[in-house]
C-alpha cells in the first residue's frame, strides 16, 4: 500500500505537469492558427508562382532554349538534401517521421549516400542533430526561425541552395518536409526542388491545394485555367534577364512556402501532443486521487477498528 | 474580357474580370487587353491599373514581381505576383 504522503505528492507532481502542458497546448494552438493562416495567404501566391513556373520550364524545355538551362534538366551527380524539421522536442512524431523518410531514402540510395555523394542543408536543431549524428558536417544550417516566417529570412537559406546549384556543388535539391493538409493531419512529403521540371512542379501545385476544405473546389479551377498547351510566350526585355530574375525568385518562393506549411505543421502536431498529454495527466490525477481516498478510508477503517476493539477491551476489563 | 489576378504574398489583392491591365514593366510602361499574346516580363516599382468589368478603375502597389500573360481557349488570364 502506497503511503498518503507519496500519493499526495504525486498528485501535486501530476497536477503540475497537466498545467504546464495545458498552457504549451494553448500557445500552440494561437501559434498554429497563426502560422495556418499565414500559409493559407501566400498559397495563391505559391500556387500560381509554381503555375508559372511550370509553364516556363514547358515552354523551354520544349523551345529547346539553351538559356539558363542550368536550373533545368542536369544529369545528376550530386544530390542536396534539405531536411526541414523543428528546433524544440515535445512535438509528438513530427521530427521522427521526418527523419524516418530521410533514412529511408538514405538507404534506397546507399550506394551514393557511401560515395559522398550528398550534401546536406538543414533547417532546425533537430534535422542538423540526425545529420550530425551521420557523422556529416551539413553545408548549412539554420534554426531559430521566428514561428512565422517572413520571406526575407528565407534570403540566405535561398542563396545557399542557389549558389551551390550554380556553382555545381550538387546537381539535384530534395527536400524532406511536413505538408500541412489540416490541424489533425500533416503528411512528410519529398519533393524534388532543383532542377525544375513541369510535371514535379505541377504535383508540387496540386498538393498545396487541400482535398477537403474551402480551397478544395480550387482545383477545377486550375484545370479550366492551366494551360493544356505549350505557351508560347514573349519575354520582355529579354528570356535571359527574365530567368535570371525569375528562376531564383521561384525558388525562393518555393522553399518559403514549403517552410510556412512546415511552420503550421509543427504547431499543430505540438498542439494535438500536449492535448494529449493533457489528457492522460488529468485520467492520472483521477485515477491516483482514487487510490489516495481509497488509502485514507482504509486508514480510517483500520483505527476506528483499533479504537472499538481497544474500548472492548477496556470495558470488558472493568 | 479577361480575368486579373493579383496575388501577394499576404493573399489576393484582386481576382475578377477586367477589360484592362496597366502596369510598369522593365522595358516600359504596357497596357493588356483582353486576347493579349501570352507574355512574361518582371514588373517595375510603382502602380498597376486595373480597369475592372464595371469601368472602374483600381490601382494596386507594386515594388517589384511579375506578370505573366496566358492566351488560351477558355479566355485570357492575367497573373500578377507582387511584393
Amino acid at each position: 500500500m502506497a503511503s498518503l504522503n507519496n500519493l499526495k505528492k504525486r498528485i501535486g507532481g501530476v497536477k503540475s505537469i497537466n498545467q504546464i502542458t495545458s498552457a504549451m497546448e494553448l500557445v500552440a494552438a494561437t501559434k498554429m492558427r497563426k502560422a495556418q493562416e499565414a500559409a493559407l495567404a501566400s498559397r495563391f501566391y505559391a500556387f500560381d508562382a509554381l503555375e508559372i513556373l511550370g509553364n516556363v520550364t514547358d515552354y523551354l524545355v520544349k523551345s529547346g532554349a539553351e538559356l539558363e538551362k542550368t536550373f533545368f534538366a542536369r544529369t545528376v551527380e550530386k544530390t542536396l538534401i534539405l531536411i526541414v524539421t523543428s528546433d524544440k522536442g515535445l512535438v509528438g512524431s513530427f521530427n521522427s517521421s521526418i527523419i524516418k523518410k530521410v533514412e529511408k531514402f538514405l538507404k534506397e540510395n546507399a550506394d551514393d549516400f557511401k560515395a559522398g555523394k550528398f550534401s546536406f542543408v538543414t533547417v532546425g536543431q533537430k534535422g542538423t542533430d540526425f545529420v550530425r549524428r551521420l557523422g556529416i558536417t551539413p553545408a548549412g544550417h539554420f534554426s531559430n526561425y521566428g514561428d512565422i516566417i517572413d520571406v526575407g529570412e528565407i534570403e540566405e537559406l535561398a542563396g545557399i541552395l542557389d549558389r551551390g546549384y550554380r556553382k555545381r556543388k550538387w546537381d539535384r535539391i530534395v527536400s524532406f518536409s511536413m505538408n500541412f493538409t489540416s490541424a489533425l493531419s500533416q503528411e512528410v512529403v519529398e519533393r524534388r526542388i532543383l532542377p525544375f521540371e513541369a510535371k514535379q512542379i505541377r504535383k508540387t501545385v496540386e498538393e498545396v491545394i487541400p482535398n477537403t476544405g474551402r480551397y478544395s473546389n480550387l482545383k477545377a479551377e486550375i484545370s479550366k485555367r492551366r494551360a493544356t498547351e505549350t505557351l508560347d510566350y514573349i519575354m520582355e526585355p529579354s528570356p535571359k534577364e527574365i530567368l535570371d530574375d525569375l528562376l531564383p525568385h521561384l525558388l525562393k518562393i518555393q522553399v518559403y512556402h514549403l517552410m510556412l506549411e512546415a511552420n503550421a505543421s509543427e504547431h499543430s502536431s505540438r498542439r494535438v501532443t500536449m492535448k494529449n498529454a493533457s489528457d492522460n495527466a488529468h485520467e492520472l490525477t483521477n485515477e491516483l486521487t482514487l487510490a489516495y481516498n481509497k488509502t485514507r478510508q482504509e486508514m480510517i477503517t483500520k483505527e476506528l477498528g483499533e479504537l472499538t476493539g481497544t474500548v472492548a477491551a477496556i470495558t470488558n476489563n472493568v | 474580357m479577361m480575368h486579373v489576378r493579383i496575388d501577394s504574398l499576404r493573399g489576393i489583392l484582386f481576382e475578377s474580370d477586367a477589360e484592362s491591365l496597366t502596369v510598369g514593366t522593365k522595358s516600359g510602361e504596357i497596357t493588356v487587353l483582353p486576347n493579349h499574346r501570352s507574355l512574361i516580363t518582371s514588373l517595375r516599382p510603382g502602380a498597376a491599373k486595373v480597369i475592372d468589368a464595371n469601368g472602374d478603375e483600381k490601382y494596386f502597389e507594386v515594388k517589384s514581381g511579375f506578370l505573366e500573360v496566358k492566351n488560351i481557349k477558355s479566355g485570357t488570364f492575367l497573373t500578377l505576383l507582387v511584393d
